[in-house]
C-alpha cells in the first residue's frame, strides 16, 4: 500500500504538468481548495480539446463543465499508480462527450473566436498567425471526425500514440494511419498557406 | 514559424470558469448525497414493507394449511387407508341408514372398552372400473372410538 502511494506520488510529481496525488485525494473528499486547483489545472487542455474538435462557441464551456463534473463523480475509481495520466484520463471523458454531442443536432452557431480577433493596433506576424490559424480550422473542419480526433490530440496535447489508442479506443496501428492522412489531407488543403509559412 | 499548427488557437476558458465549475461540482456532490440517502430510505421501508407483509401473512396462516391435510388423501382412494388392527369390526363401507318404516335409530358405535389399537397403512386398489358413486348416496358416518364411555367423535356411547 505505503509502496504503491509513493510510486503514484513519485510517477505523478515526475510530470509537472500533471497534479500531484495529495489534490487527487483532496478532489476525493470534496476540497474546494483541491477542486480549485484540479480545474485551473486541467482547463485549457479540456478548452483546447472541445474547441479544436467540436469548434469554437458556447457549448464548449458548458461540455468542459461536464467532463468535470463527470470526472468528480469517477475520480474514486481513478486508479492514480495505474498507466493513464490524469490528464489522458480526463480527454478520455471529454472524448466520450465530444462524440455524444456530435450525435445531437446542434443549431449553427455564430462563431466566438476571440484569439483571432485581431487587436487594433495588431503587428504583420500577429495578423499573419490569425491568418493561418484560421485557415488550419477551416482546412481540420473537412477532416473526418475520427482524422479531426487523432491529429488534435497529437499535435496539441502531447500524447503519444499508445495514449492516443487509449483514449480512443482503438488499436495504435489505426492511431497512426489516421494521423498520417490527417496530416496529408491539410497538407493538400494547406498548400497554399503552406508555402508562405 | 516554428510549428505552424499552432496559428490555431483554441477557445479559452472565460475567467469565472474555475469558480462556476467548483460550485457545480459541489451542488452534485450535494444532490447525489442526498438521493443516495433518499434511495436508501425507499429501500429500507421497502425491505420492511417485505417483512412485515411475510411475518402479517405467517401468522394470518392457519395450522391446519401447515400440517398435512388427511382427509383429502382418505377420499383420493390411491392413497393408503388406515385400519385398526385387533378393534372392533369396521363399519361397512355402505351406508348405515334405518330401515324405512323403522323408527328405530340407528345403532351407535359399540364401545370395546380397550385402548385404541394401533393404526398400519394398508395400500388400497385403485378401483379401475365400477360405477361411480351416485350423487344420490347418503353420507358415510365418520368411524366412531369410544373408550370407557368417552368417544372422539362427540356421540354418546
Amino acid at each position: 500500500m505505503a509502496v504503491a502511494a509513493a510510486r503514484c506520488v513519485a510517477r505523478v510529481d515526475a510530470d509537472p504538468a500533471e497534479v500531484d496525488a495529495s489534490i487527487l485525494d483532496g478532489c476525493r473528499a470534496g476540497d474546494p481548495v483541491a477542486l480549485t486547483a484540479f480545474v485551473s489545472r486541467y482547463q485549457h487542455r479540456v478548452f483546447g480539446f472541445l474547441s479544436r474538435t467540436l469548434g469554437a462557441g458556447p457549448h464548449v464551456e458548458d461540455l468542459a463543465q461536464e467532463v468535470f463534473l463527470r470526472a468528480c463523480r469517477a475520480l474514486p475509481g481513478f486508479d492514480a499508480t495505474g498507466s493513464a495520466r490524469p490528464s489522458t484520463w480526463l480527454l478520455t471523458i471529454a472524448r466520450r462527450l465530444v462524440i455524444d454531442a456530435r450525435r445531437k443536432p446542434r443549431p449553427a452557431l455564430a462563431a466566438v473566436d476571440v484569439d483571432h480577433a485581431p487587436a487594433p493596433e495588431t503587428p504583420e506576424t500577429e495578423r499573419r498567425r490569425i491568418e493561418i490559424g484560421r485557415a488550419i480550422e477551416r482546412a481540420a473542419s473537412q477532416l473526418p471526425d475520427d482524422q479531426r480526433d487523432v491529429f488534435v490530440l497529437a499535435e496539441f496535447h502531447d500524447v503519444d500514440q499508445r495514449e492516443i489508442a487509449s483514449i480512443l479506443g482503438v488499436p495504435e496501428n489505426t492511431v497512426k494511419t489516421r494521423l498520417f492522412r490527417a496530416r496529408e489531407r491539410l497538407r493538400a488543403l494547406l498548400r497554399g498557406v503552406w508555402e508562405d509559412m | 514559424m516554428r510549428d505552424p499548427w499552432h496559428a490555431w488557437r483554441a477557445q479559452t476558458a472565460p475567467g469565472d470558469f474555475v469558480e462556476r465549475t467548483v460550485a457545480a461540482i459541489a451542488r452534485d456532490r450535494v444532490a447525489r448525497a442526498r438521493t443516495r440517502r433518499r434511495r436508501a430510505a425507499v429501500l429500507a421501508m421497502a425491505a420492511a414493507l417485505v417483512i412485515a407483509v411475510g411475518a402479517l401473512g405467517w401468522a394470518a396462516l392457519p395450522r391446519s394449511a401447515l400440517t398435512p391435510r388427511a382427509s383429502t388423501t382418505m377420499t383420493l382412494g390411491a392413497s393408503p387407508r388406515v385400519e385398526a388392527i385387533g378393534a372392533r369390526p369396521a363399519r361397512p363401507s355402505t351406508p348405515v341408514e334405518a330401515p324405512p318404516g323403522s323408527s328405530r335409530p340407528v345403532e351407535p358405535p359399540v364401545a370395546t372398552g380397550f385402548p385404541p389399537a394401533p393404526h398400519r397403512k394398508t395400500d388400497v386398489p385403485i378401483p379401475s372400473s365400477g360405477p361411480p358413486p351416485s350423487r344420490a348416496a347418503p353420507a358415510r358416518l365418520p368411524r366412531c372410538s369410544c373408550v370407557r364411555g368417552i368417544c372422539d367423535c362427540g356421540e354418546e356411547p
